[in-house]
């Protein structure tokens, strides 16, 4: 199935701003994520953790609402939802 | 009543928030926490802008790596207090303003006394481990306050009103890695000059553009765009529901 990725700030430079990639059918939050972080090699590291998980700090929205808590990674997107990855900045 | 030199001061912004808003401004309390890259440009247009108390709090000393973007501070600065520094060209820009430089750290311990009695909270902090202080004493002491972070040419910026829109666990349940990020200091500036320009809408009482959402620059295409954001009810500082099961 095909599922909307939107990015923001260094994200959007390593893999642009909105565009879709194709994950087995019922794909959780989890692959999809490992899916867009192998796309480019500049990512590696840049959304997953070295234990595989998502960086906890990552903002995840699926369809426009934040996908909350520890269980997110679990969550299954449906065919046609966007899923916006936001990696949140610390500087001041 | 707006003195001749005030009426004068603020001719050109006055047809905009007419004397009633300059009154308000003036009559205004804001804290700023950290006296660099986002604090100091904020705190320059606040000032012009009449606002009228400013306490900018801040531990460190002015280093030459500093002049990229902290914008108050000069090379004949180097070695001095942030807060010092800063002070003094706020106060040589606009003498009718009251400028309180404290320098210290935010602390668990002296958050409360310091952000009691203030009108509005600017987040200019660089690390989250103060932020989380000074959230949780806006949202205990019901004081708006308005976040920002930058990293390299974007940034992002929330605003929290206690009580009515996500705080900063909310939004930011886990803090992002601690590092010493590039920045650009036109980044620094922009989001600095967002927070001051929120910070007038809220004391002036119109309405708050980044309250319920992030909003983020990103400077590589000069685009600003929004991420909608929601209470979580289970949020250690704000939670409705937090303690429940206990
Ligand atoms: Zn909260």
């Amino acid at each position: 199935m095909k599922i909307w990725i939107k990015t923001f700030a260094r994200f959007r430079e390593v893999f642009g701003d909105r565009f879709t990639v194709e994950v087995p059918l019922d794909a959780t939050v989890l692959q999809v994520a490992k899916t867009v972080e192998c796309m480019h090699d500049g990512g590696r590291g840049m959304l997953m953790e070295s234990d595989h998980t998502i960086r906890r700090s990552v903002i995840l929205l699926r369809n426009g609402r934040r996908i909350p808590g520890e269980g997110r990674e679990q969550v299954r997107l449906s065919e046609g939802d966007e899923l916006t990855i936001y990696p949140p900045v610390a500087g001041g | 009543m707006l003195s001749g030199t005030e009426s004068e001061r603020y001719l050109r912004q006055i047809p905009l928030i007419g004397e009633e808003g300059q009154e308000k401004l003036r009559g205004a309390k804001i804290l700023i926490v950290g006296a660099g890259g986002l604090g100091t440009p904020a705190a320059l247009y606040l000032a012009a802008a009449g606002v009228g108390q400013i306490r900018i709090i801040d531990p460190d000393r002015v280093d030459r790596t500093n002049l990229n973007r902290q914008i108050l501070h000069t090379e004949k600065d180097i070695g001095r207090p942030k807060v010092h520094s800063a002070a003094e060209k706020l106060r040589a820009l606009n003498p009718e303003v009251e400028i309180e430089p404290i320098e210290d750290a935010l602390r668990e311990e002296n958050s409360d006394p310091l952000v009691r009695g203030m009108d509005l909270l600017l987040d200019a902090l660089d690390n989250f481990q103060a932020r989380y202080i000074l959230n949780r004493a806006a949202v205990s002491c019901g004081i708006p306050l308005i976040h920002a972070a930058v990293n390299g040419l974007s940034g992002q910026m929330t605003t929290v009103i206690p009580g009515k829109t996500p705080c900063l666990e909310c939004i930011f349940p886990h803090p992002p890695p601690a590092a010493r990020p590039p920045v650009l200091g036109i980044t620094a500036g922009m989001l600095g000059l967002l927070q001051a320009g929120e910070a007038l809408r809220l004391l002036l009482s119109q309405n708050a553009v980044a309250a319920n959402r992030l909003l983020v620059w990103d400077g590589r295409e000069a685009s600003l765009e929004y991420i909608p954001m929601d209470r979580d009810p289970c949020c250690r500082v704000c939670g409705v529901e937090r303690g429940s099961s206990e």
